[in-house]
């Protein structure tokens, strides 16, 4: 008998079993999938290595939030590798180039300058406003552990339920310099009706204070978490979906894997999974899980999703770049990438290097990353990776070749020099990480109905805990911090 | 919308979604005993009320209504508003 067992070994499954396993709990994890990691797999072709859902990471300096929560997951020793200082990432629109240093206010001082210097007037008031925004974000991120810690209640809440844009506007001002700083922000849906002030505070906050690379990719993550689980003496097991939760007399008994092959017995269950697909694992008679509640979590709306391009670049001839690139038509495009674009050519797109293991000036591989939308993609729905016909194929080739023109543009040693590339679709997402409509930040959190979208942890079967992306804070930090809130504030009676 | 109107939609609505017996909602009834509510489940009743009469309600709001009679007069100025 497990004291916890923990569906799906991503990020936040493996982090909270680790923690538990590391206090003396017996932990098993379990993934459906031949491999664990979620969001952080890499895959290998020919001798590459790719990342998928993982670039980079903020706040992982000294006494920065990630720092403090990765400290007591024992993963400060893998091979990070911190971005430019004065320039983690660089936002391109049109031929204007921004760059984002970190420290708040030289932050604040190099947009301004590099404002300047693309042509355009600042005034006093947006130039205040510039300061006033980086100052809040560093509030925020000097607040962030207040949940953890009892403080008494922090301002969280407020902040969810407020429109980030409306707050931008009010602040800001100026509709370009808005767009300026919000240019990297396609780790998150830039969506101005519903995105919470929370959300685009807290992931911009971390990036600020310091971001980083992970020499040979995110993977080493979860393979680390999981060596942790099972040197504590837990189990960490894959090719193991879970097909059902058995409910006796209120409380979950066991979980049931692979269609009934076998049961595993725990005391308490975490699902990090979709909380749909969690609760659609609850059998419907006699549940204490209700239809409404199985309704309104059913109809939560999740974010787009991704099409990435994978490219192996041949050897010595496109330089490594210390930083991101955020590619965008216009200043007004970059809040209107969560509406269907459906000119591909107006979409935003992220570059990312990927960190030479040899010590080499140049790069061998570079992805791009574009929003793709659920609705462009429902006809192949109910196909499985490798058999989605040709006619997706072609519509992958024709993504694939609009992304990498784009990109050439602005690295112009990329051209002739792409040995081969792979792509994937928020459908390749779904297969291999069940994420639902291949979503890549999950359900999306709505400032007007805050409390129905940011969800919490505990259900009204007592010993059946959520935790994920999907809960409360997505991006690496934001799961970390939705398993640490867990961990620190599930009320474990039977433990 | 008149009062007998929307105190019969709002009852119909809650004892369908809720799983109760529509004849145990009675006007100075408590919401919470009625329907069976736990700190999870008000936001499912919230939720509910918000779409079917297109209001918005607080959080801060719905902890002061304790009894059905209160829910009803609460959505009829949210309505007439």
């Amino acid at each position: 008998m497990y004291d916890f067992v923990i569906t799906g070994a991503g990020l936040a499954g493996l982090e909270f079993g680790y923690l538990m396993a590391k206090k003396g709990n017996r932990v098993c994890v379990l993934e459906k999938d031949s491999r664990i990691g979620g969001c952080l797999q890499t895959f290998k072709r020919n001798g590459m290595l790719y990342d998928t859902g993982f670039h980079y990471v903020g706040g992982l300096d000294e006494g920065q939030p990630l720092n403090t929560l990765f400290k007591e997951l024992d993963l400060l020793d893998l091979p990070w590798k911190r971005l430019d200082n004065d320039a983690f990432d660089e936002v391109i629109v049109g031929d204007e180039h921004y760059f984002f240093a970190n420290g708040f206010d030289n932050f604040a001082e190099r947009i301004i300058t590099d404002y300047k210097s693309n042509g355009h007037e600042i005034s006093k008031e947006s130039a205040e406003g510039v300061f006033k925004y980086a100052r809040f974000l560093e509030a925020v991120g000097d607040n962030i552990f207040n949940v953890l810690n009892d403080a008494p209640h922090s301002n969280t809440m407020d902040l969810f339920a407020r429109p980030a844009y409306q707050f931008l506007k009010e602040t800001i001002k100026d509709d370009r310099l808005i767009g300026v700083v919000s240019g990297t922000s396609m780790k998150l849906e830039l969506r101005p009706e519903t995105l919470p002030l929370y959300t685009f505070a807290q992931i911009n906050s971390s990036f600020i204070r310091s971001a980083w690379r992970l020499e040979g990719g995110g993977m080493q993550i979860a393979d680390r978490l999981a060596e942790g689980i099972r040197s504590f003496g837990g189990d960490v097991i894959t090719n193991a979906e879970v097909t059902k939760f058995v409910e006796n007399k209120g409380v979950i008994k066991a979980i049931e894997i692979n269609d009934g092959d076998e049961a595993i017995e725990g005391k308490i269950f975490i699902s990090s999974i979709h909380p749909k697909l969690t609760l659609d694992l609850v059998p419907k008679e006699g549940s204490l899980i209700r239809n409404i509640f199985r309704k309104r979590i059913a109809n939560l709306g999740n974010t787009y999703g991704m099409f990435t391009v994978n490219m192996k670049l041949r050897d010595s001839v496109v330089p490594y770049k210390n930083r991101n690139i955020y590619i965008h038509n216009s200043f007004d495009s970059i809040w209107q990438q969560s509406e269907y674009q459906p000119d591909i050519s107006s979409r935003s797109l992220m570059i990312s290097y990927q960190v030479p293991t040899d010590g080499s000036m140049f790069t061998r591989n570079i992805d791009i990353l574009m929003p793709m939308y659920w609705d462009e993609l429902t006809k192949w729905e109910g196909t499985k990776v490798g058999r989605r016909g040709g006619e997706y194929e072609e519509m992958k080739r024709e993504f694939a070749e609009r992304c990498i023109e784009k990109a050439t543009g602005n690295i112009p040693e990329l051209k002739g020099n792409i040995e081969e590339f792979h792509t994937s679709t928020p459908l390749t997402y779904r297969d291999y990480t069940g994420a639902v409509e291949g979503s890549a930040y999950g359900i999306r959190k709505d400032c007007n109905k805050s409390l129905m979208t940011v969800l919490a942890p505990n259900t009204s079967i007592p010993n059946l805990y959520m935790t994920g992306q999907n809960l409360n804070l997505h991006g690496v930090l934001g799961v970390t911090m939705t398993a640490f809130m867990l961990y620190r504030h599930g009320n474990f009676k039977d433990i | 919308m008149t009062r007998e109107e929307l105190v019969a939609k709002t009852n119909e609505i809650l004892a369908e979604e809720f799983e109760v017996e529509i004849e145990d909602i009675k006007p100075d009834g408590d919401i919470k005993k009625t329907l069976e509510l736990d700190s999870l489940s008000i936001v499912d009743m919230v939720a509910l009320i918000e779409e079917t009469f297109g209001v918005k309600i607080l959080g801060t709001e719905v902890s002061k209504i304790k009894t059905f009679d209160a829910l009803y007069d609460f959505i009829l100025e949210k309505v007439n508003a």
